[in-house]
C-alpha cells in the first residue's frame, strides 16, 4: 500500500499525514509526502511587500527571500514528519517540487503509484470554508481520496 | 511534545522571541497542537450508498482492510422527497411498488459490500431508509460519532466531465469535521 499526502504546510495537511501513517502503520505500506511550491506565489507575496513597506525597487530581495523561507519551511515540516515516521516504524519518504499545484498534484497522485491519496480540508489561509484546491481536484484525481479536518 | 516545541520554535525563530506562548495562543487554528499530534484510531465507518455510488475500487478495500475489527455501517439511503413526488403523481400503489424494489435492490448491494468487507475482518451491519441523501447522513455521522466517512464520488447524482463529484458529496463534505475517504 503506497499513500500520498499532499503537504502545503497548512495544519489541516499535517492532520491528513497523521492519518497516512495510522494507516501505513498497520498496513506495512509506504508514505509519500509530496508539496508542490509555486514560484507565483512568493511573487505575489513580494509585490505586496513591496507595496505595504513602499519599498518596491527591493521586490526582487524579497521574493528571493520569501522563496527561501518558503523551501526551508515545507522541508522543515517534512522533517517533523519524518521523523514521526520513523518513531512509528513507518516506511516514508519526501518530495518537493516547483510549479503549478493543481497541475502537479493530478500528475504525481495519477501516476498509478498511489492506493490513496490523502489532504487537508483547508489551506494556509485557514478554516473558513472547503479548500479551492481540494475543490478543484478531488474529482480529477483517480484513486480514493481522503479528506482530512 | 518535543516534535511540537521543535515545530513551534522554528516556525517563529527570531520572530515571535517572548511573545512565544501569546502568538502560539492567538493563532492556534493554524498550528498543530500537542494533544493533535497523535495518530487517529478509526474503529466506526459509515458508507452511505445509493443506486448512483458505482462499485467500491479495489484499492479502497484495500484502505479499509486497515481498519480491521472497526465496525461497519453501510446504510442504503432513498430519497424521499422522489417518493413523495411518484405518489402525487402516479398514485400511492405505483410509489408503493418503487419502494419494495428499492428496498430490493438495496438489499441486494449492502449484502454485496458487506461481504466483501466481512473478508478483511471488518463487523459489517447494513441499512436501508428513506430519508434526505445529505443531511441525514450529516446528522447520522455526528449524532452516532462514526469516524470515518466513505462517500462515492457520484453518490447522490450523477456526474460530468465539469462537475466531476455531486454536489451532494460537496455539501456532505462541507458540513462534516471527521475524515472523508472520496472514491
Amino acid at each position: 500500500m503506497r499513500i500520498l499526502v499532499l503537504i502545503d504546510g497548512s495544519k489541516w495537511s499535517q492532520k491528513a499525514a497523521l492519518h497516512a501513517i495510522a494507516l501505513a502503520k498497520r498496513k506495512q505500506g509506504k508514505v509519500v509526502l509530496f508539496s508542490v511550491l509555486d514560484r507565483r506565489e512568493a511573487k505575489a507575496l513580494a509585490f505586496n511587500l513591496g507595496l505595504f513597506s513602499e519599498n518596491l525597487s527591493e521586490i526582487e530581495k524579497f521574493e528571493k527571500e520569501i522563496w527561501k523561507e518558503m523551501k526551508g519551511s515545507i522541508k522543515g515540516i517534512m522533517s517533523t514528519l519524518l521523523e514521526l515516521c520513523q518513531k512509528e516504524g513507518v516506511n516514508c519518504s519526501f518530495r518537493v517540487v516547483e510549479g503549478s499545484a493543481k497541475e502537479k498534484i493530478l500528475e504525481e497522485a495519477n501516476s498509478g503509484q498511489y492506493t490513496l491519496v490523502v489532504m487537508g480540508a483547508y489551506g494556509r489561509s485557514g478554516k473558513t470554508r472547503i479548500g479551492s484546491l481540494l475543490e478543484e481536484v478531488v474529482g480529477l484525481i483517480k484513486p480514493p481520496v481522503m479528506v482530512v479536518r | 511534545m518535543d516534535i511540537f516545541s521543535r515545530l513551534i520554535q522554528r516556525k517563529f525563530r527570531n520572530i515571535a522571541g517572548e511573545r512565544y506562548e501569546k502568538i502560539a495562543r492567538r493563532y492556534r487554528e493554524f498550528l498543530l497542537l500537542p494533544e493533535e499530534l497523535v495518530l487517529p484510531e478509526i474503529n466506526s465507518i459509515l458508507i452511505p450508498i445509493d443506486r448512483f455510488s458505482g462499485e467500491i475500487p479495489s484499492e479502497l478495500y484495500e484502505t479499509l482492510s486497515a481498519y480491521s475489527g472497526a465496525s461497519v455501517t453501510v446504510v442504503y439511503v432513498s430519497e424521499k422527497r422522489t417518493l413523495s413526488l411518484i405518489e402525487q403523481t402516479l398514485g400511492k400503489e405505483e410509489a408503493e411498488k418503487l419502494r419494495r424494489a428499492k428496498m430490493d435492490f438495496a438489499g441486494r448491494l449492502s449484502r454485496e459490500i458487506a461481504s466483501r468487507l466481512e473478508k478483511y475482518g471488518l463487523r459489517v451491519e447494513t441499512k436501508h431508509f428513506l430519508g434526505s441523501k445529505s443531511d441525514d447522513v450529516i446528522k447520522l455521522m455526528e449524532n452516532e460519532n462514526f469516524d470515518l466517512l466513505i462517500l462515492s464520488r457520484s453518490y447522490g447524482s450523477e456526474v460530468t466531465r465539469t462537475s466531476p463529484v455531486s454536489p451532494v458529496v460537496l455539501k456532505i463534505v462541507q458540513h462534516l469535521e471527521r475524515p472523508v475517504i472520496i472514491y
